[in-house]
């Protein structure tokens, strides 16, 4: 069909079209799996798929298929040398994105384009095993979105010649049947998840890093002097879904810390933790009780936090037992943890009668340490009476939180003498140091007192209804024995710690609202996929099984006239979960088709039939003219049906007659009877 | 493609002229879908070839009357419409109409008029009516104009303007006649003796009451006006053309489609009805652009072929 206007078709090459969806689908993979890489690896993609970019755009000689493939082999090989327990799958994901890489490099034929997809998936696979994660699960939707249509794209080139073309509208169909078959495919992974059979351990369970990176964050000992920097992360430590409370004073109650050795805060080493940060059973709490649901991330976990002050904690699907051994394993979980925790919001906590017993170790302080504190503390505290230990903690306060104490992240003192410097020369420090030196101060005026390690603050996120709480919340304060309780005191001055994060320019408020959005995202994930293990599976299936029973039961009693109140809550639910189920299958067939009429799917079978004959349609061409063509060549049976239908069709369609079933049908049958006429096909 | 008639009136009247056709079938068939929608036909052709037969038959077998003008730069507008005469002897003056008052005119070489006469015939065309002498005149009813123009000729010729080709509903080439058919010509001679014989098959007033039925009894549906519209809309928007088809243009498809139908003996259109003498009907209503290599019926079958008739 020549088209005299010289408007020419507008079209791409096909390999060029290929190049760029499996550029993407690599750098997706290479995204995903960023994080578990080492730079090394990394830089090594990098410049292999800009040299192959340039070489794509230059389109300067390639370099020969065997030189490429000495260079995979030499990828594999010193991959398989590196290779250890520890790293395995590690190595393995950047030995495959290297791959990927090295295939860009040579002539791609289209067999290579289905090797760097599959490597690139693989690694995208090995990433999403590393990772758990919302990142992973995106990343590989990403992928599975464009992937169908590169597969498409290159079993059509395999069968066309070098340089062949493509028009955009062809492209844009590729696309839309690939974005189709995403779609279908879709419903049919997340009845895969919800119902395939889980194993008895979490496969996901081991170690995820051989050694914990984190040393920013909450950490079960507090080393003073240590580092002269504390490096923010954002990165989420859990989430408490809640009703929001007001006020800032949200203290996540982690561990006590009660072992000072002059520069080091030690957990009791007889671990008297019963559920949190040493609350035992014995304790008398006033105050608003409130109930949190606590999702952990994964890591290593030392601590189950609470809102401060924690009366009980009852572990989701797993048993106490359990989580104790996760707590103390001391190991990078990746499972994530979660559990119910009940609170009491109050300031003290009286014990009865477990204070005595290991009371002395809240007063000790190394042998011979700080002797200038000490001095300064008898100063402030002179003139209080020795019994008075609420007055002497307070007078402790008030000297900390004179404005020449200044809080900061940086510039830590970084000593041997660490909490001296603070205290006397530096008066510069974060909360360990305004903690410490409240603590120990307290300690010389013989008031009882331990740190406790935990978070402060949280950024509410309204649509889930949760507190996220992040590494960079972590915050350790002072519990001072006195009036027969631990007395919550806070020395540090409370501005450093706000629910923002002190986010007051508008570029940080945006990238808190990137945040918060990125948050609720992963929470859902968690919650819906990862969080989805054998035990969920379970009472899921016993919840359906239970459902039908109800329903079976409802159906027996109306089926003997009872008139069942229990069909009455039953009936409008699985109505409503009906109805729900038909919304979905029809938005499903109303976006995923255009609709059509009936008459117009009747002229489409119509074409299709005659096609089958050997009798193309044009655009232009009318059914009449489709039938004169079967004429033209004499054959005679196929006039007479095509011409029924056509006439009988035309009658109906040009009069504005509705088409009836009957008509339908009617059609439909001459139409089957076209369809086993035999023709000589041209 | 020839059309496939179904019509008996249609039947009747064609096998009546038959042996005066010659291969001129499809001439014919456009000319009384003309007569039936009430339009003017424009024939393009070079002199000899028989267009004069085929009116003349033609206007024969419908039982109209039969006018004849041959155009020439120093006919005058009277010399058509006619004028008035005084009458000594009623001592008043008395209207003796010009050839043009006539159910059927052939305007020979049309195109020799001055650009005056033209006017006056092509107001007649429009209108249906004269003024002369201040005094209006109706046509009688149908009226039908038959002009014939000589496409190669152009020395001493006042070529129609292009706003009023938009006068005549159809713009036909019958081309030579094929070889079997001019050996039956010369093997005939001549036939104008057989054609002043022939017949009338029906009358003048049958012919226009069928016309007016037509515009209410055959259905046109709104797929088929989208139809239309969409062909005229890419007359409008094709890269070559520079004025495309007009509102009436697409008017006068439709009606012409309408007929077609009716010959083939549908009460409704369909596509092809639209399709079989669009070209005809619409090429002459375009204007290509300057420079333009492509005919505008060439480029009116390419977008015949493009739009999607369903």
């Amino acid at each position: 069909m020549s088209e005299p206007s010289s408007a020419p078709c507008r079209s791409v090459s096909l390999s060029r079209s290929l190049d760029a969806i499996t550029l993407f689908c690599a750098l997706t993979a290479f995204a995903s799996c960023l994080q578990f890489i080492r730079i090394a690896g990394a830089s090594v993609f990098a410049a292999i798929v800009i040299s192959a970019l340039i070489m794509d755009v230059t389109g300067s000689r390639r370099p020969h298929r065997m030189l490429v493939n000495i260079l995979a082999l030499c990828v594999l090989l010193y991959t398989l040398k590196r290779i250890n327990t520890q790293d395995l799958i590690e190595n393995f994901t950047e030995a495959m994105l290297i791959l990927a890489a090295v295939k860009m490099l040579e002539k791609k034929r289209s067999r290579d384009y289905l090797q760097i997809l599959a490597l690139s998936f693989l690694s995208m696979f090995c990433s999403a095993i590393l990772s758990v994660g919302g990142a992973a699960l995106f990343y590989l939707f990403l992928f599975s979105l464009i992937a169908p249509a590169a597969f498409m794209l290159a079993s059509w080139l395999k069968e066309e010649v070098p340089g062949a073309r493509i028009e955009i509208g062809g492209l844009a169909n590729i696309s839309a049947s690939a974005f189709f078959m995403w779609a279908a495919m879709l419903p049919l992974c997340v009845l895969i998840f919800w119902a395939a059979p889980r194993m008895e351990t979490d496969g996901a369970r081991f170690s995820v890093r051989g050694d914990g990176g984190v040393s920013t964050g909450f950490s079960d000992r507090i080393t003073l002097g240590e580092v002269s920097r504390i490096q923010k992360s954002a990165e989420t430590a859990f989430r408490a879904t809640m009703p929001r409370l007001p006020g800032p004073n949200k203290y996540w109650r982690g561990i006590t810390l009660e072992r000072f050795t002059g520069d080091t805060w030690y957990d009791l080493g007889e671990r008297e933790r019963v559920d949190s940060g040493n609350i035992g059973e014995n304790i008398r709490v006033s105050g608003p009780r409130i109930s949190q649901r606590i999702l952990l991330e994964p890591g290593r976990h030392k601590a189950l936090f609470a809102l401060d002050v924690p009366i009980a904690i009852t572990p989701d699907g797993m048993s106490r037992i359990d989580l104790i051994s996760v707590l103390d394993s001391n190991r990078d979980v990746a499972q994530r943890i979660s559990y119910t925790a009940e609170s009491a919001l109050a300031s003290a906590v009286s014990h009865e009668g477990r204070f005595g017993r290991s009371g002395v170790i809240y007063l000790a302080a190394p042998r011979g340490f700080g002797e200038p504190i000490m001095e300064l503390t008898n100063e402030i505290t002179d003139g209080i009476e020795p019994w008075d230990s609420e007055a002497k903690a307070n007078a402790i306060m008030a000297y900390l939180a004179q404005p020449i104490y200044e809080y900061t992240l940086d510039d830590l003192p970084r000593s041997q003498n660490a909490l001296e410097d603070f205290i006397f020369s530096h008066r510069r420090g974060n909360c360990e140091f305004f903690a410490s030196a409240a603590a120990v101060m307290m300690r010389f005026a013989s008031v009882p007192t331990r740190l406790v390690a935990g978070y402060y603050g949280g950024a509410y996120n309204e649509g889930g209804g949760y507190y996220t709480i992040r590494q960079n919340n972590a915050h350790v304060w002072v519990e001072a024995w006195y009036r027969g309780a631990w007395n919550r005191l806070d020395p540090t001055p409370i501005t450093i710690s706000s629910e923002t994060d002190g986010g007051s320019s508008a570029c940080s408020a945006f990238r808190e609202a990137i945040l918060s959005y990125t948050d609720t995202l992963s929470y859902y994930v968690t919650v819906i996929f990862v969080e989805y293990g054998r035990d969920k599976q379970l009472t899921l299936l016993r919840g359906i099984n239970g459902a039908l029973e109800n329903a079976r039961n409802a159906i027996d009693k109306t089926a003997s006239g009872i008139s069942s109140a229990a069909l009455k809550t039953y009936w409008p639910r699985l109505a409503a979960g009906a109805a729900v189920i038909t919304m979905i299958l029809y938005a499903l067939r109303h976006f995923t088709r255009k609709k059509k009429s009936r008459e117009e799917r009747l002229i489409d079978e119509f074409m299709l039939v005659m096609k089958s004959k050997g009798f193309v349609k044009t655009p232009g061409d009318g059914m009449e003219e489709i039938a004169a063509r079967a004429r033209d060549i004499g054959d005679g049976h196929l006039t007479a049906a095509a011409d029924g239908f056509v006439s009988r069709f035309e009658e109906l369609y040009f009069n504005d007659i509705p088409m009836s079933k009957s008509d339908e049908a009617e059609l439909r049958a001459i139409l089957r009877r076209i369809e086993k006429i035999k023709t000589d096909k041209k | 493609m020839e059309p496939d008639i179904n019509n008996k009136v249609i039947t009747k009247i064609i096998d009546g002229l038959m042996p005066f056709l010659h291969g001129k079938r499809d001439a014919i068939i456009k000319i009384l879908t003309c007569v039936f929608s009430g339009g003017h036909v424009l024939i393009e052709d070079m002199p000899g070839v028989g267009k004069t037969t085929v009116a003349v038959a033609a206007a024969r077998a419908l039982g109209f009357s039969f006018g004849r003008v041959q155009c020439t730069n120093d006919l005058l507008p009277s010399d058509i419409t006619g004028l008035n005469i005084f009458k000594p002897e009623k001592s008043e003056f008395e209207f003796r109409p010009g050839p043009i008052f006539n159910n059927l005119v052939l305007l020979d070489e049309i195109n020799r008029a001055t650009p005056k006469t033209q006017s006056a015939l092509l107001e007649a065309m429009g209108e249906g009516q004269a003024t002369i002498d201040g005094e209006t005149r109706k046509m009688p009813d149908p009226f039908i104009a038959i002009a014939t123009q000589n496409p190669t000729e152009h020395a001493g010729t006042f070529p129609l303007p292009e706003s009023q080709m938009d006068r005549f509903m159809m713009r036909v080439s019958m081309g030579y006649p094929n070889r079997a058919a001019e050996m039956e010509i010369l093997g005939l001679g001549s036939q104008r003796r057989q054609v002043d014989e022939l017949r009338p098959i029906m009358s003048a007033a049958e012919v226009a009451s069928i016309r007016r039925i037509l515009d209410k009894e055959i259905k046109v549906s709104e797929k088929i006006t989208g139809y239309i519209l969409n062909i005229a809309e890419r007359t409008r928007t094709h890269s070559l053309i520079a004025a495309g088809v007009s509102t009436r243009g697409a008017m006068i498809l439709m009606n012409c489609a309408r007929r077609v139908a009716w010959m083939r003996g549908r009460a409704f259109v369909v596509p092809e009805d639209v399709k079989l003498f669009a070209n005809a009907v619409l090429a002459h209503r375009i204007q290509m652009k300057g420079g333009a290599a492509a005919e505008a019926a060439d480029v009116m079958d390419e977008i015949l072929r493009d739009t999607p008739a369903l």
